[in-house]
């Protein structure tokens, strides 16, 4: 008798396929302040060394709304560094540091490489502005085994789950749902809470056909720029704020997906 | 023709997330329900962000760590014991670093018969072979070109490969 189609995580121990931790800074850096920022860690971290610099991310984007062709502006002073083929990602923008991964295995290993990497960039931006917020994102997905005609998200997502919107989830078909909110956030920062929920059929491996998925974007962004915010002047403020973001956005997967998925990929315990 | 400047405005999708879907190629293809409209596909690509796990050895070495977790003493025979809850942990922080290795350095996962997780490559210019010692502490030996390096006891917490460790990467 042939299996039930059912949903798995995209990899064994959880389903993350990307994670990415930002650092807005209120004014763009100067030229040179960014390019000194980038020396004097390239100098003094030991670890440096493992990165490669790789193609600069740009500050705009042209979207031809005739075409539909979106294309990429190279802007000055921003850099990009890989560390590992294909992998994880050191971004450097005047006003915005990311260290991003696609190979995600636990909390602590990213949360070290963000210390190792990042951290340090952030340190010296913070000499010349101070830090307006703080971002941390992730991209889960879970596949489907069966045909995407008999996909039924409701074997993954919660029972009257307020979060998607209830008319577009239907069995085997194609569905995007996405909100976002503002609340209050800790330190009298506001919180926005961004949650996307995608049906959409994507190849898991290289070289397989393509399959049915439904992908879950959750994000939480503290901004500390609004008044009476506290501001965020350290550098060991923002890791400790990414482990709050961090532990919140794991209550808020939780919230979404069924509990035994939630237990599957070890949501409550350990640092997933 | 629309330009939007870089705005981290916090409004859903922020530019940054565009960019950073834009960076990296998207296999997802149309499918039939969407309709096949350039527009419609751009967003489906932006949206549907890169597959992810186009890295097999990383599926397969989570994958083998999981299982491992079920072992029991005596799962390679009398002698064999299973490997604990704390070693396999160091092990899979370990898995994050080195997934960052090129293809042909990454180590082979496997439990020797008394529980301890250990990681082998062997290649033309390269060799390396890797004890998890319980909790937090690693020992290897490693060949690149004609040199040995020889490291025990290193401490390890899952936040930073050991430099020594990291050097061999390439």
């Amino acid at each position: 008798m042939p299996e039930k189609p059912r949903f798995e995580p995209l990899l064994p121990a959880h389903a993350i396929e990307r994670c990415a931790a930002t650092v807005v800074f209120a004014s763009p850096l100067p030229a040179n302040a960014v390019q000194q920022a980038v020396r004097a860690a390239a100098a003094e971290i030991a670890e440096w060394s493992q990165l490669q610099p790789a193609q600069s991310v740009g500050v705009a984007i042209t979207f031809d709304t005739k075409t539909g062709k979106v294309s990429l502006t190279q802007p000055a002073n921003s850099f990009t560094y890989e560390l590992g083929p294909d992998g994880s990602q050191l971004s450097v923008m005047p006003n915005i540091v990311i260290w991003q991964t696609s190979k995600y295995v636990r909390w602590k290993p990213f949360s070290g490489q963000f210390s190792t990497f990042a951290a340090p960039i952030v340190e010296r931006f913070l000499e010349h502005a101070a830090i307006n917020a703080v971002k941390l994102e992730y991209w889960d997905r879970f596949v489907w085994t069966g045909l995407q005609t008999d996909m039924d998200p409701a074997l993954l997502l919660r029972e009257n789950l307020r979060l998607v919107a209830p008319f577009v989830v239907q069995k085997g078909k194609v569905w995007h749902s996405h909100c976002g909110w503002f609340e209050p956030g800790p330190a009298g920062c506001r919180r926005l809470t961004n949650v996307n929920v995608d049906v959409v059929d994507v190849a898991v491996r290289p070289n397989e056909p393509l399959r049915p998925t439904i992908g879950i974007y959750t994000m939480l962004q503290d901004d500390h720029s609004v008044g009476g915010a506290t501001r965020i002047n350290e550098v060991v403020s923002v890791s400790s704020k990414l482990h709050g973001l961090h532990s919140a956005l794991k209550a808020l997967l939780d919230s979404i997906i069924s509990e035994e998925m939630a237990e599957r990929i070890s949501l409550r315990v350990g640092d997933i | 023709m629309l330009v939007l400047a870089l705005d981290t405005a916090p409004q859903p999708p922020s530019v940054s997330d565009l960019l950073r879907a834009l960076l990296v190629p998207v296999e997802a293809q149309p499918a039939g329900e969407l309709g096949s409209g350039a527009l419609e596909n751009q967003l489906r690509a932006i949206y549907s962000a890169r597959p992810a796990v186009a890295d097999t050895w990383l599926a397969e070495t989570l994958g083998y760590l999981q299982q491992c977790g079920k072992y029991r003493d005596g799962w390679d025979g009398d002698d064999s014991l299973a490997p604990s809850p704390e070693s396999l942990k160091t092990a899979e922080y370990l898995t994050a670093f080195f997934a960052t290795w090129s293809n042909s350095r990454r180590p082979t996962l496997a439990i020797d018969m008394r529980g301890q997780p250990t990681f082998a490559s062997k290649s033309t210019d390269f060799y390396l072979h890797l004890t998890v010692d319980g909790q937090d502490r690693l020992t290897w030996y490693a060949v690149t070109g004609s040199q040995e390096h020889i490291e025990t006891d290193v401490p390890f917490d899952g936040t930073s490969m050991p430099p020594d460790l990291a050097n061999l990467a390439s």
